[in-house]
């Protein structure tokens, strides 16, 4: 009561911006409180954290298998193996992070197994097929060139390796950070570094020439 | 170009540069008409790419799917626990000290007429059935005689076996008072007319007998004799009434 108003004031300012603070570590840490309930038998808390994090895990996945019913399978999937290898999992580490190092290797496993040729091929007859329907309303020479563009993209992404391809997904299109995709790949932030870097120049090696051949 | 300005080309072109840096390769790039197509090049990827990430269709994920392929793989999703697990050991076993003190069988008393054996000597009123001086219908012999029930209590006594029966049976208790004739000196016995497991109509006889004294000889003290017990209580004492027979005219069915 005898401290000057100015002392005062600064101390619950403090006092306000330490449980702001602490509630944001409350909100981060609030996986990690789910993740000890699934883990003592409680599957409404695994449920809890499938529905936080489904649409997140769907994108990525979306991103690396283009078919939606691929993207669901390995979504699926995904959650089922973090459900077995709760245990497995620590503390340290950002719940969707694990779970988006699931997905990757899934779908490394499945770019091993072969069946991701089949759908490139699908995806090449397809993607002539996008490019001939194209909407030609407004500027038909324009539209036609950014839907060739678009497709010839989707067509190299596809085409990359999945190892390319991942992280191009983590960071061009989901905009991860680099210490995120080191924990998911399993590699030190200059080792994600260099790998985003190989991958894009991969990525243009397949684009150039695509694009190159009207010139 | 050599790699590594490719390398700065690319990180300038997805934004992984320094302000400071990226200024300073823009100004080199704009110098090198190769430099300058390579970074619209890597800027259109980037462009497409980002345009790429917002086309994603809805899912059609759902937790029941979820469910039916965590129980497919064998798993099964355990319900809350409830209590902590430390709290688990003390509470099963104060729920097994509580089974077993208020759970544990007792002694009941029987649901219907059972067979005891007992020990002859504990038992005050001994019948014996046998009453050769008389000729009767039913070929056992007796007396002429009142039929006379008598209440008594049961008493357990040391290596008594029990036999009892389910409660299901019905005992049908019939008492007959033969009017004291000389006739056919019908026995008044209690047909507790047990059903098929007392077959062969055992009746067990809960009658005290009057008359000839050798009928209420008593048996010999170390035999072992039958007791049956109705199921039905006597109404002034609320106690049930146990009979005694002994000799061979008393078949227990099993």
């Amino acid at each position: 009561m005898g401290r000057p108003f100015f002392e005062r004031m600064a101390l619950y300012t403090s006092i306000y911006t330490r449980a702001v603070e602490f509630d944001t570590r409350m909100e981060l840490s609030s996986d990690a409180i789910l993740v000890r309930k699934a883990r003592d038998g409680d599957y409404g808390a695994f449920e809890e954290l499938f529905e936080r994090h489904r649409a997140l895990v769907y994108r990525f996945a979306y991103q690396m298998m283009p078919r939606r019913d691929d993207a669901e399978d390995i979504v699926q999937e995904a959650f089922v193996r973090a459900y077995q290898n709760l245990h497995k999992y620590r503390d340290e580490a950002k719940f969707t992070t694990w779970l988006l190092r699931i997905v990757t290797n899934l779908c490394t496993d499945q770019a091993r197994m072969g069946t991701r040729r089949q759908h490139l091929e699908q995806q090449e007859a397809t993607g002539g097929l996008i490019w001939m329907t194209g909407d030609f309303s407004e500027d038909p020479v324009g539209n036609l060139e950014n839907d060739r563009k678009r497709v010839v993209l989707q067509k190299a992404l596809a085409a990359l390796p999945v190892h390319h391809r991942s992280v191009i997904v983590l960071r061009d299109l989901e905009e991860r950070e680099y210490p995120d995709i080191a924990q998911i790949l399993g590699c030190t932030v200059g080792g994600a570094k260099l790998r985003v870097l190989r991958a894009r120049r991969a990525l243009r090696d397949r684009v150039a020439p695509l694009l190159g051949e009207d010139k | 170009m050599n790699r590594k300005s490719e390398e700065q080309i690319i990180k300038l072109a997805f934004g992984d540069m320094d302000p400071e840096e990226a200024s300073r390769i823009e100004l080199e790039a704009a110098r090198d008409p190769e430099a300058a197509r390579v970074l619209s090049a890597y800027r259109e990827i980037r462009s497409g790419l980002r345009e790429r990430s917002t086309q994603i269709p809805p899912d059609q994920l759902s937790k029941e799917r979820l469910r039916e392929a965590i129980l497919a793989q064998g798993l099964s999703p355990k319900k809350n626990a409830g209590l902590p697990g430390w709290l688990w050991m003390p509470t099963m076993a104060a729920v097994a000290a509580f089974g077993y003190v208020y759970l544990k069988p007792r002694p009941t008393t029987l649901d219907g007429p059972s067979v005891v054996a007992v020990n002859s000597g504990d038992l005050a009123p001994k019948v014996d059935l046998h009453v050769p001086s008389a000729e009767s219908s039913i070929g056992i012999g007796m007396a002429p005689m009142v039929a006379k029930t008598t209440p008594t209590t049961v008493k357990e006594s040391a290596g008594t076996r029990v036999a009892s029966y389910s409660s299901h049976r019905r005992r049908k208790r019939t008492v007959v008072q033969e009017p004291k004739s000389d006739l056919s000196g019908l026995l008044a016995m209690n047909a507790i007319s047990g059903e098929a497991g007392m077959s062969g109509g055992t009746r067990p006889a809960e009658v005290e007998m009057k008359g000839d004294a050798t009928a209420m000889a008593p048996s010999k003290p170390e035999e072992t004799t039958i007791v049956v017990i109705d199921e039905q209580k006597d109404a002034l004492t609320g106690a049930q009434r146990a009979t005694e027979a002994s000799g061979s005219n008393v078949i227990v069915g099993g």
